[in-house]
C-alpha cells in the first residue's frame, strides 16, 4: 500500500516534468526539473519527502479502471493509521519544505519569464503553452507534496472528519496524477502565488484544511475559468432533475439512509483521465495497477521481487468501514449530492460510466450503423455485437436482436406483427430504387390496378378474346411452317380451338399456315 | 369442362333450347341443374339451352380452371361463385392471375385452391386477398416456392378460416406469425413440411389463434415446447404430427393436461414416443376417436392396451402399423374397441389367421381393413372377416399369397358394400374375379402382379362393376385386346387404368379404351406392340387424359405426338422416355399442350439437340418438372436453362445406361 501511494506520488511529479522537458526543452526551469526527476526517480533511496502518511491520501487517487469498489474508503484500511506520533520526523518534513521552497521558485522563475514575454508573438503562443503546462503541473507537485507533508504532521486525524468536509475532499482529489493533463491545459497561467500554509506555525489540523479549502476557494475565483462543462460547480447552474436511467450505475434500487455511507465526489478531469497509474521512472500510464507493476520489472530487479509484484492486499476489519458512495459532479444531476432526490452511485466505475454517459459527448459512433453514438466504448462494443445482424422488427417500428424476443412483444400486444424485410423495402421505397422487374411488378400491382403490359394475352385489354396470339413471343426468329405444314395430317377436330397452337410462332403475313384454322378440313 | 368449348358447341347447337325450358325461370332452372351431380351432364345441359347456361351462370358455385387464358372471362362469366379451384391452371402466374381478378366480381368466393400452382406469388395473392372480401379458406399446399411473403400476403384475409401451406418450405416462424396475428379466426391450419418453423412461432399461433380446431404439425423439427403451447388451446380436435423426432412422451404428457377436446392424433413415425406417452395422452383426453401411431411405439405396453379400453365409445379409427402385433394383443384391442370402424396393421409382423379372428369376432362395425403385407393370412382369416364384417367396404391383401378365390368368394358374398379391395401380388386368378364380380359396388381394385388372370377374368369384372373408378392391372401380362374391349364396354367411369407390361395389348386394345372418357390416368409402360394409331385413339376418345406414361414403348413414334399435340388437350403429365421420338414432333407437342407440366424424357436418342432446345423454348413458361439425361446439361444452352429455371421449372437430371428391355 504504502509503496504503490509512493510510486503514484513519484509519477506525478516525474509526469509532470517529462511533459516539459517534452514540449519545452531550451527553458531553464526544465533543468531545474530534469534534477527533480533524477532526485524523485534515484532507485533505492530512501525517500525522506515521502512520509508514511502520505498513503491514505493519494491511495484514493489512484482510482483503479475496474476494481473501483475495491478502494472503499482509504482511510480505514491502512495500518499506517495506527502508528504513534513517534514516527513524526521532523527531519523529513525539513527535508520536504526545503523542496518545496526550491520547486516554489522555480516556478515563480518560470512565471517571471512568461510576464517578461509579454504580449504573445506568432511563434511564442506554442512555447506560451508549454510553459503554462509546466506551471500547473509543478503547482499541482507543490499541492501534493504540501498534503503529504501536512498530513505526516496529523497522525491522528480522523476520517469522519475529514469525510463530512466535502471541500477537503474534493481539494485533496484535486491534484491528483488524474487531473494532470486536463487541469493543466485548461488553466490559464495567471500571475498568482500558491499560498503554502506554514507548516511550523500549523499545529491543528482543522486549521491547515480550512487554509487548504481557502485556498481552493481562492483558486477558483481567481481563475474564473470559462468552463461551459460547469463542472466545477462554480457556474450558477439551475438545479434540474436530470433523471436518466441507469440502471448499471449502481446504486439504484438499496436504500441507504442518507448519512449511512460517506460520499466521494471525484472532479470532472478525474473522471476522464485515461490513466490512473503512472510509472515514476518514465511516466507511462496505465490503467491498471498490475499493469503497471508489470511495465516497472523493467525498471530494475527492486521491482521484480516477490514483494513488489505482489497485489496490494486490503487489510481485514472490513467490518468498521464505512459504506462508501459517490457523487457525480454534475450539478442537478440525480446523482449529485445536492440534489434533494441525491442517489448515489455505488463504485468509481459507476461514477465514471454514468459521467460519459449522462455528461460528455457520445463520439464513439457505430461504424456499422453509423447512427448509434455512445460515450462508453464498452456500450459501442457491445452494439456492434448485435449491429445489423438479424434486425427483427415489429410493424410498430421497434426492433428485437433475438427473435424470441419479438414474438414475445408480438403476443403481447394486440394488433403487433413481426415486419418482413420486404416491409420495411416498401416503407423505403422512395428512397430505394426498385431491384430489378421484382420491384417493377410490385409497383404496378400497386398502382397500375393490375394492368400488364405485354405480360401476357389474358389482360383486360384483350378480354374480347379477339387477340388470341401469345405475344410473348418464343422463338420468334425460328420459322419452322413448311416442315409441319407437310406432316400435319391429322384432320382438325370439328370445333375450333380458340388458342392457336403454334402462338409462339410470329403470325405474319403467310409466315405459319398451320396455326390457322383453314382450308384442310 | 372449360367454358369456351361450351361456346364451342353452343355454336353448332344453336337455338336447341327455348321452348318449354326457356319459360321456367332462372331460380328453377339452378334448381334443376343442383340436382345434376354429374359435370359432365351438367355440360350437355348447358350446351344444349340457352336458359340452362343463363341459369348456371348465375347459380354455379364452383369453378375448376384449367388454362390460364379464359379464366379472366369466366371469372366475370360466374358472379355466384363459391369455390374457385387454380389449382390446374396452367401457367398461371402472378400477371395474369391479378389481370383476371382485376375485373371480377369476387365477393362471394369463400374458397381458394391455389395447389400446387408454383407460378403465383405474394403479388398474385395479394391481389386475390384484395378481390376476395369473404375468403374463408386457402389452399397454398405444394407450392414449394412459397415463403413468408406468401404467407404475409395471406394473413391479409383477416375472415380465414382455413389455410394450408404443406411444403411451403420457405415459410418460417415470421411467415407463420404474420398468420398468426392477421387472421385471429384460423380453425384449420396445416403447416406440414415448413421445417423452418419452430417452438416460438408455434407458441405464438396458439397464443393468436384461440379457436384452431384441427393442426398439422408433421415433419417439423419442433421439441414438446410447442405440444406445451398447443395444450393450451381449448378447441383442438384434430393433431397431426408425424415424423416429429423431436417430440416424446415428455410432450405428449404435457399435451394431456389441456382441454378435454382432442378427436384425433396422429403421431405417426415419432421415433421417441413410446406407449406410455400415449397411455398418458388417453388419460388427458378420454374421446379421442382416431389414433394413428403407426412405426412410432415401439412395442405395444399393457398400459396403452389398458387405457385404450376406456376409449371403448369413442374410438373409431386405430392405425398401428409396423409393429410387432402377437394373437393376444389383437384379441385384447378387439375386445377394448368395440367401435372400431378402421384397423391399420400394414406390414406389422405376427398377424395370424387366429388374432384376425378375436379381433374381428368383437368389432362388427369395422369398414377398412388394411392387412398390406401380413403374409401370413390365409382364407380363414378371409371367412372369419367375411362372417363378421358385413359393413366391410375397404380389405387390403397385398402380398398375402395364400388367399385364394375361397376365401374371396366368402367376402364377395357376405360384404356386398366392397368398395376397394387391393389384391397386388396375391397371386389370385380369374375365379377369385368372378365372385368378386358380385360386388357391384367395387369402385377400386387392384390387381397387380396377378399374372394368372387374362381376358376372362376381366370379363367378369367388366359385366357387373360398371362403378369402377380405378383398376390396377400392373403386369398382368396374359390380358389381350380382348379383354380390354370387354372391360371398356362395361366400366365406362374407370378414371385410373395401369396396364404396364401388359405386352399382349396392341393398337386394337387401345382403341377399345378410347370409350372411356372419363380416364384421366393411363400407364402404358412398355407396351411394346402399340403404336401412333393407338395413341391417338386414345388421345381422340379420352378428352379428359391428364397423365399418360409412355415409358418404353418402342413403337410409338412422332405420329402418337402428334395425336397428342392434337387432341389430348388437358393432358398434364407425359413420359416418353426411350420412345423413338423426334425433335419435330416433340417440338409440336410442346409448343401444343397448353396444360403440359411434367415431362418425363429420358433417353430420346432420335431427337437432336436443337430439337431439345426449341422444343423447350416453346413450353417454357408451362413446363414444372422435367427429367433428362444428364448428359444435355452441358450441351443445352445456359440461357435456355436458365429461362426454364426462371419460369419455376425444375429439372431432374438423370444418369442412367441406355438398356433397351425387352418386354417382362
Amino acid at each position: 500500500m504504502r509503496r504503490s501511494s509512493e510510486i503514484s506520488m513519484k509519477a506525478s511529479s516525474s509526469m509532470a516534468s517529462e511533459a516539459s522537458r517534452n514540449t519545452d526543452p531550451g527553458q531553464q526551469g526544465v533543468r531545474y526539473n530534469s534534477m527533480d526527476l533524477s532526485y524523485f526517480a534515484r532507485p533505492g533511496q530512501s525517500i525522506p519527502s515521502c512520509p508514511p502518511f502520505f498513503a491514505p491520501q493519494s491511495s484514493s487517487f489512484c482510482v483503479p479502471d475496474e476494481s473501483g469498489a475495491k478502494v472503499g474508503n482509504p482511510f480505514e484500511s491502512d495500518p499506517s493509521l495506527n502508528t504513534p506520533i513517534s514516527d513524526w520526523d521532523p527531519q523529513a518534513i525539513l527535508s520536504n519544505l526545503t523542496f518545496l521552497e526550491q520547486k516554489i521558485k522555480q516556478v515563480k522563475d518560470i512565471v517571471q519569464s512568461m510576464s517578461n514575454l509579454g504580449s504573445p508573438v506568432v511563434g511564442g503562443s506554442c512555447e506560451l503553452a508549454a510553459k503554462q503546462q509546466l506551471v500547473t503541473a509543478d503547482l499541482t507537485s507543490i499541492i501534493i507534496q504540501l498534503i503529504s507533508t501536512a498530513g505526516s504532521m496529523l497522525p491522528s486525524m480522523k476520517s469522519p472528519l475529514l469525510s463530512s468536509n466535502p471541500a477537503v475532499r474534493q481539494l485533496n482529489t484535486y491534484g491528483s496524477p488524474m487531473g494532470f493533463g486536463s487541469v493543466g491545459n485548461q488553466r490559464p497561467s495567471t500571475n498568482r502565488e500558491v499560498t503554502v500554509p506554514d507548516m511550523t506555525k500549523t499545529s491543528d489540523y482543522e486549521e491547515l484544511m480550512s487554509t487548504i479549502t481557502t485556498t481552493h476557494d481562492e483558486k477558483d475565483d481567481l481563475i474564473k475559468c470559462p468552463n461551459p462543462c460547469g463542472g466545477d460547480g462554480s457556474e450558477p447552474i439551475p438545479m434540474e432533475d436530470h433523471d436518466v436511467k441507469e440502471s448499471d450505475d449502481g446504486g439504484e434500487g438499496e436504500n441507504l439512509p442518507p448519512g449511512s455511507y460517506v460520499v466521494l465526489q471525484l472532479e470532472k478531469e478525474e473522471i476522464l483521465a485515461p490513466h490512473t497509474h503512472f510509472c515514476v521512472i518514465c511516466g507511462k500510464g496505465f490503467k491498471r495497477d498490475a499493469n503497471l507493476r508489470m511495465h516497472m520489472r523493467g525498471h530494475g530487479d527492486e521491482y521484480k521481487t516477490p514483494a513488489a509484484l505482489a497485489k496490494p492486499t486490503r487489510d481485514s476489519g472490513l467490518d468498521h468501514t464505512p459504506v462508501t458512495r459517490y457523487s457525480c459532479p454534475f450539478v442537478g444531476c440525480k446523482r449529485n449530492k445536492e440534489h434533494r432526490k441525491f442517489q448515489p452511485l455505488k463504485t468509481i466505475l459507476c461514477v465514471k460510466n454514468h459521467y460519459k454517459r449522462s455528461h460528455c459527448d457520445k463520439s464513439y459512433t457505430c461504424s456499422r450503423c453509423n447512427t448509434k453514438k455512445f460515450s462508453v466504448i464498452a456500450d459501442l462494443k457491445t452494439h456492434e455485437k448485435h449491429c445489423g445482424r438479424d434486425k427483427w422488427l415489429c410493424s410498430c417500428g421497434t426492433t428485437f436482436s433475438r427473435k424470441d424476443k419479438l414474438f414475445g412483444h408480438v403476443a403481447l400486444f394486440q394488433g403487433h406483427t413481426p415486419a418482413l424485410h420486404m416491409d420495411d423495402i416498401k416503407a423505403t421505397g422512395a428512397s430505394e430504387q426498385p431491384q430489378g422487374s421484382e420491384a417493377v411488378m410490385d409497383d404496378m400491382v400497386g398502382s397500375a390496378g393490375y394492368n400488364f403490359p405485354g405480360s401476357t394475352s389474358d389482360g383486360i385489354q384483350n378480354l374480347d378474346m379477339k387477340v388470341a396470339e401469345d405475344t410473348r413471343g418464343y422463338f420468334s426468329p425460328l420459322n419452322f411452317d413448311p416442315c409441319f405444314g407437310a406432316l400435319d395430317d391429322f384432320t382438325r377436330p370439328g370445333f375450333d380451338i380458340s388458342e392457336d397452337p403454334f402462338s409462339f410462332l410470329p403470325s405474319g403475313p403467310g409466315s405459319c399456315s398451320f396455326g390457322q384454322p383453314s382450308g384442310e378440313s | 369442362m372449360s367454358e369456351e368449348e361450351a361456346q364451342r358447341y353452343g355454336g353448332s347447337a344453336g337455338g336447341g333450347g327455348g321452348g318449354g325450358i326457356g319459360a321456367l325461370s332462372v331460380d328453377l332452372l339452378g334448381q334443376v341443374l343442383d340436382r345434376v351431380p354429374e359435370p359432365r351432364d351438367r355440360k350437355a345441359c348447358r350446351l344444349v339451352s340457352r336458359a340452362f347456361a343463363r341459369a348456371e351462370a348465375a347459380h354455379r358455385r364452383a369453378l375448376r380452371v384449367l388454362r390460364r387464358e379464359p379464366l379472366p372471362r369466366l371469372l366475370r362469366a360466374f358472379p355466384a361463385l363459391d369455390r374457385l379451384d387454380l389449382s390446374a391452371c396452367a401457367s398461371l402466374d402472378d400477371a395474369s392471375l391479378a389481370a383476371a381478378l382485376a375485373g371480377a366480381d369476387l365477393g362471394t368466393v369463400r374458397q381458394v385452391c391455389l395447389a400446387r400452382a408454383s407460378g403465383v406469388g405474394w403479388r398474385g395473392l395479394d391481389a386475390l386477398v384484395a378481390a376476395c372480401p369473404r375468403l374463408e379458406a386457402v389452399d397454398l399446399s405444394h407450392c414449394v416456392g412459397a415463403g413468408d411473403r406468401e404467407a404475409a400476403a395471406l394473413a391479409a384475409a383477416a375472415g380465414l378460416r382455413e389455410l394450408n401451406l404443406e411444403k411451403c418450405l420457405g415459410v418460417t416462424d415470421m411467415g407463420l406469425a404474420k398468420v398468426a396475428v392477421g387472421c385471429p379466426r384460423l380453425q384449420k391450419l396445416s403447416f406440414k413440411w415448413c421445417r423452418e418453423i419452430s417452438d416460438i412461432g408455434v407458441d405464438l399461433l396458439a397464443k393468436k389463434c384461440r379457436e384452431l380446431r384441427s393442426l398439422d404439425i408433421s415433419y417439423l423439427k419442433v421439441s414438446n415446447e410447442s405440444l406445451r403451447s398447443i395444450s393450451t388451446l381449448e378447441k383442438l380436435e384434430d393433431l397431426a404430427m408425424v415424423c416429429c423426432p423431436c417430440i416424446d412422451d415428455e410432450g405428449l404428457k404435457l399435451l394431456s393436461t389441456g382441454s378435454n377436446s382432442l378427436q384425433s392424433v396422429d403421431v405417426s413415425r415419432c421415433n421417441h414416443v413410446t406407449s406410455e406417452g400415449l397411455a398418458s395422452l388417453i388419460d388427458g383426453h378420454n374421446s379421442l376417436q382416431k389414433i394413428s401411431a403407426a412405426d412410432s411405439l415401439h412395442e405395444i405396453g399393457q398400459c396403452f392396451l389398458s387405457k385404450l379400453a376406456t376409449l371403448k365409445a369413442t374410438l373409431t379409427v386405430l392405425r398401428l402399423d409396423g409393429f410387432e402385433v402377437s394373437s393376444s394383443l389383437l384379441s385384447a384391442i378387439g375386445e377394448s374397441c368395440n367401435n372400431l370402424v378402421e384397423i391399420g396393421l400394414s406390414k406389422c409382423n405376427g398377424v395370424t389367421d387366429e388374432g384376425i379372428s378375436s379381433l374381428v369376432v368383437r368389432c362388427s362395425y369395422l369398414r377398412t381393413i388394411d392387412l398390406t403385407c401380413c403374409n401370413l393370412l390365409t382364407n380363414n382369416a378371409l371367412e372369419s372377416i367375411a362372417d363378421n364384417c358385413k359393413m366391410l367396404e375397404c380389405l387390403r391383401l397385398e402380398s398375402s399369397t395364400s388367399v385364394s378365390e375361397k376365401g374371396l368368394e366368402r367376402i364377395a358374398t357376405c360384404c356386398p358394400n366392397l368398395k376397394e379391395i387391393d389384391l397386388t401380388d396375391c397371386g389370385v386368378n380369374d375365379a377369385a374375379l368372378q365372385h368378386l364380380a358380385k360386388c357391384s359396388e367395387l369402385l377400386i381394385l387392384k390387381l397387380g402382379l396377378c399374372s394368372s388372370i387374362s381376358d376372362k377374368g376381366l370379363r367378369f369384372i367388366g359385366s357387373n362393376c360398371g362403378k369402377i373408378v380405378e383398376l390396377d392391372l400392373y403386369r398382368c401380362s396374359s390380358i389381350t385386346d380382348d379383354g380390354l374391349a370387354a372391360l371398356a364396354d362395361g366400366c365406362k367411369k374407370i378414371k385410373l387404368l395401369n396396364l404396364c407390361y401388359c405386352n399382349k395389348i396392341t393398337d386394337s386394345g387401345l382403341s377399345h379404351l378410347g370409350s372411356l372418357e372419363e380416364l384421366t390416368n393411363l400407364e402404358l409402360r412398355c407396351l411394346v406392340r402399340i403404336t401412333g394409331i393407338g395413341i391417338s385413339s386414345v388421345a381422340i376418345g379420352c378428352k379428359n387424359l391428364i397423365e399418360l406414361d409412355l415409358k418404353r414403348c418402342y413403337s410409338v413414334d412422332d405420329s402418337g405426338l402428334w395425336a397428342l399435340a392434337r387432341y389430348a388437350l388437358n393432358l398434364r403429365q407425359l413420359t416418353i422416355s426411350y420412345c423413338p421420338v423426334t425433335g419435330l414432333g416433340l417440338c409440336h407437342l410442346l409448343s401444343s399442350l397448353r396444360c403440359l407440366q411434367d415431362m418425363k424424357m429420358v433417353h430420346l436418342s432420335w431427337v437432336s439437340i436443337e430439337g431439345f432446345e426449341m422444343a423447350l423454348r416453346a413450353a417454357c413458361g408451362r413446363l414444372k418438372k422435367l427429367k433428362m439425361l444428364s448428359g444435355l446439361k452441358s450441351i443445352l444452352s445456359p440461357e435456355l436453362l436458365q429461362l426454364l429455371q426462371a419460369c419455376g421449372c425444375r429439372i431432374r437430371w438423370v444418369n442412367k445406361p441406355l438398356v433397351y428391355k425387352d418386354a417382362i
